[in-house]
């Protein structure tokens, strides 16, 4: 299915080649006709809309809204009188009960001089709907007094400028409406040159990535997925000192991509889009900026820089706490770890991230030797979470080190229970069984760990020392 | 036997088709094979995708959702499937259906049968006639040909409980992806008389309900399949405060984590339970104002009056609940001046002019008292020829708005409107 058709006419393709295209289309569809030389061109562009005039008579549930995208001439009067007369059927058909009329026509005017080109465009008004323009960025606020449909001339080829323009009001309307699906403002497209080459989006268009000919009937949808991210980069970047978007748009559209990219965990992605969004915010939303910028840190193993951006953020909720403990905890410093994460716990986060938290807390006491303090806590999270293996291991570890054998191998029973091939379990219950005097058990379970994973020496070691014995 | 239905909704974002949806899980749990298609104003189909799912899915029967605003495309697109297939049957049912004129179906060649009753035990009466292998005898609910006759079948009511109908959200007929916000019925019909109006005619001046258990059920479900917005289709939310009480008491004791779109009178609702709605997740209520004038308001028999909207808005602009209110305007007895006090009336009261607090001018549907009795009430139909298959509409004048002060009124709206007058719902 077609929803956009954009298209660069050449009188040397035959106008049959586009309507076998016409099934393909959408029951609503945009088709854009990029017309280098209208008066030259007109009678081929008037047979391709008397072709999809009488697609639309034979599919009286289609819609087509069709716009003639080329250089302002004040001449084109009687031309456009020929469209007129063309869609007229279409205005009537419906009488004025349909909404809206099926063929319906939308020129943009390139370049026009103002006020100069003022009457053309008031009589393409009142017989199409209000035309667009295509302007330089000088003219922009000239233009916007009168016209509601403006495009800038922001790539040398208009399909670029206005393709991309119009996915840039896609993505400010997702934006508007917080629609959570940001990172899909595409239709459906297809791309047509003047040679006959197929495009599959603008992305591919602009580089040149082909997907079929209409003139050798091929076509072969390129997979060119991978650059999509790079596209509305690139969309939003090249028109950020334009007057479409303002500032505040602009940190809300990269806020709102790197918050999609972040929860895909497409970290790189989401920085760029969060360092864009610090560029172009007021200093006093920088919080939440540098919140994420703190958390992709983390993600990426840079803990001393995500410690920076949580502290420049300043805000303090469980996941602000929990970054900032969880990089301490890499960095080594415990006792600021524990502070953290003992923060992020008492702000009563939602069950699932409670207990990373507090796995992560009961680990810091680990390594603060405060195994006392860890069994309490793991003990009130078995309670909400006794399918957790890891909980059932780490008590396991704290009453070993608080040489209370029997707990301890219980722990790593349940841990073993969980997860029958976690080698690591079975060879901490051997060293509890062995501590416990049960020389038999513990050669039995050293010798299961090491058969899963040969590389555990202290079981190696216990084994040996069991045998020995 | 398959049995095809197709919402047609050429002016609006995709939303789940609610009602086809009821008569799909209905035919589904009767033994029939059925498929939904939504054509939105995304297009959302080609002719080609459209000629794959004729010839693939194959159906007996196509049932489509009908409204004045696409019937155009609902005939176009039977004519479409009839040149596929001139053996299927094309059955229309819906709002515009119920009580359009039966000799209609002269100027609709292409459509087998109007669906006057329940949808659900109406497209059910059709497919059994038809997998029956008669179908054109003894089917209940409908209209439809008889060589030169239109016959009418014999009248059927669906349940009185609405639980007995299955769910079409549990039984997973609805592909969420493409939409933002649920749709969900909790209750059908309306016991009041607006005259305007359809709906209280269509269902009999009756309200019937589904259990508390299974809206919570049902959102529950939505929930799980990841979405949270939801918008109540009812056409009085609140009718019964100790239902509503106990749903958003249920939702509050479940944490759900919605967010809720609902529709009521002005005398429906009181502090407490706008605090409530505030807590259960409720983020719009939308209130029928219609008119801003008393003597407006009592001609179309709404039965509200100005002090209780205003109470109703003060309570929920209070708990920090967004309002909506439809209006109307070329409504009976009302003045240009009557119009415009409509409007300063929102302006003032803090409403956005958006979205459906975008006022329309009124509709003559088929069915509403109005309608069966406009000249009575000063409506002048402009005098031109209209398809039997189309209602009044908004093609009239009336003894006290000019077509001109109507056309002024609607500019004002939209001069005032922060979208331009784009009017989601109808």
């Amino acid at each position: 299915m077609i929803q956009k058709l954009y298209l660069k006419p050449n009188p040397e393709i035959p106008l049959e080649k586009f309507s076998s295209l016409f099934p393909q289309l959408s029951i609503f569809s945009e088709i854009y006709l990029f017309i280098e030389d209208f008066k030259s061109c007109f009678s081929y562009v008037f047979e391709f809309a008397k072709l999809l005039k009488n697609f639309l008579q034979k599919y009286p549930f289609c819609k087509v809204h069709l716009n003639l995208v080329h250089p302002f001439d004040a001449e084109l009067r009687p031309f456009y009188l020929m469209f007129s007369e063309l869609v007229n059927p279409f205005n009537l058909e419906g009488y004025t009960y349909q909404v809206t009329p099926r063929l319906i026509i939308f020129p943009v005017l390139c370049f026009p001089p103002f006020p100069e080109s003022a009457e053309f465009l008031g009589f393409l008004e009142q017989k199409f709907m209000p035309p667009g323009v295509l302007i330089r960025e000088e003219h922009y606020s000239l233009a916007s007094e009168k016209i509601e449909r403006i495009f800038l001339a922001s790539h040398k080829d208009h399909l670029l400028s206005l393709g991309y323009q119009e996915l840039l009001s896609v993505l400010l309307e997702k934006m508007r409406e917080q629609n959570e699906d940001i990172l899909n403002p595409c239709t459906s497209t297809l791309i047509i040159d003047e040679k006959g080459n197929f495009f599959s989006c603008l992305a591919a268009y602009q580089n040149h990535i082909v997907s079929g000919n209409l003139l050798k009937n091929a076509y072969e949808r390129q997979s060119i997925k991978e650059l999509c991210p790079q596209c509305k980069y690139q969309l939003i970047s090249t028109l950020e000192n334009t007057p479409l978007v303002s500032k505040s748009e602009l940190s809300n559209l990269h806020f709102r991509f790197g918050l999609s990219y972040f929860g895909l965990q497409k970290i790189e992605l989401a920085l760029s889009h969060f360092f864009k969004a610090l560029e172009f915010s007021p200093e006093e939303e920088h919080g939440d900026v540098y919140l994420y910028l703190g958390l992709c840190k983390a993600n990426l193993g840079e803990y001393a820089l995500a410690i920076d951006y949580l502290k420049k953020a300043n805000i303090w909720n469980y996941n602000a706490y929990f970054y900032l403990g969880f990089s301490y905890f890499q960095q080594r410093e415990y006792l600021k770890a524990q502070d953290a994460l003992e923060k992020a716990l008492s702000l009563n986060p939602p069950l699932e991230d409670k207990l990373s938290i507090a796995l992560y807390l009961a680990t810091t006491y680990r390594e603060l030797q405060r195994f006392e303090k860890a069994i309490i806590l793991l003990q009130e999270l078995v309670k909400v979470a006794p399918e957790v293996r890891e909980i059932h291991n780490l008590m396991g570890i704290c009453y070993f080190k608080e040489k209370d054998y029997q707990e301890a191998s219980e722990c790593f029973q349940k841990a073993i229970n969980l997860a029958p091939d976690s080698a690591i379990d079975y060879a901490n219950l051997g060293l509890c069984l062995k501590a416990l005097g049960k020389k038999e058990q513990a050669k039995f379970y050293c010798q299961k760990a090491l058969s899963l994973d040969p590389s555990l020496d202290f079981a190696q070691k216990a084994l040996e020392e069991l045998k020995s014995n | 036997m398959h049995v095809l239905l197709i919402e047609v909704n050429p002016f609006s974002p995709p939303t789940i088709p609610i009602s086809l949806g009821y008569i799909a899980a209905f035919l589904e749990k009767n033994g029939f094979k059925t498929k939904i298609i939504c054509i939105s104003d995304q297009g959302d189909y080609s002719i080609k995708e459209l000629t794959d799912i004729i010839k693939t899915f194959n159906p007996q029967l196509v049932g489509f959702s009908t409204y004045q605003r696409n019937i155009l495309f609902v005939l176009g697109l039977a004519r479409f499937i009839k040149g596929l297939n001139k053996e299927i049957k094309i059955a229309l049912g819906g709002p515009q259906i119920t009580f359009m004129p039966k000799e209609a179906l002269r100027e609709m060649p292409m459509i087998d049968y109007l669906c006057r009753n329940e949808g659900e035990f109406t497209l059910l009466s059709i497919a059994q006639a038809i997998a029956g292998g008669n179908p054109f005898n003894g089917i209940k609910g409908a209209t439809y040909r008889q060589e030169d006759e239109f016959i009418d079948g014999e009248p059927i009511d669906g349940y009185e409980d609405l639980d007995e109908y299955p769910s079409p959200h549990l039984m997973g007929l609805f592909d969420y992806t493409p939409v933002e916000e649920v749709i969900m019925l909790a209750s059908r019909g309306c016991p009041y008389n607006c005259i305007f109006c359809y709906t209280p005619q269509a269902f009999k001046h009756k309200i019937r309900f589904h259990s508390i258990e299974r809206v919570i059920e049902e959102i529950k479900y939505v929930v799980k399949k990841g979405k949270n917005q939801f918008w109540f289709a009812d056409p009085n939310f609140s009718f019964r405060a100790d239902r509503v009480h106990q749903l958003l008491e249920e939702i509050i004791r479940h944490e759900l984590p919605i967010k809720m779109w609902l529709e009521t009178r002005v005398d429906l609702v009181n502090e407490e339970m706008i605090k409530k709605m505030k807590r259960a997740g409720v983020h719009t209520i939308a209130y029928g104002l219609e008119s801003a004038s008393e003597k407006v308001l009592k001609t179309i028999k709404k039965k509200t009056s100005l002090s209780q909207l205003e109470k109703a808005i003060s309570l929920a602009q209070k708990y920090e609940v967004e309002i909506e209110v439809f209006s109307l305007y070329g409504l009976p007895g009302e003045t240009l001046s009557d119009a415009l006090k409509t409007l300063e009336f929102v302006r003032s009261h803090g409403i956005k002019i958006q979205g459906n607090s975008n006022a329309q001018q009124m509709q003559l549907y088929f069915g509403s008292p109005l309608t069966q009795n406009y000249k009575a009430y000063g409506i002048k139909p402009f005098p031109e020829k209209r398809p039997l298959y189309l209602s009044i509409g908004d093609r009239y004048e009336t003894e006290t708005m000019s077509v001109k002060e109507i056309e002024t009124i609607r500019a004002l709206w939209r001069r005032y409107s922060l979208d331009k007058g784009k009017r989601v719902v109808s």
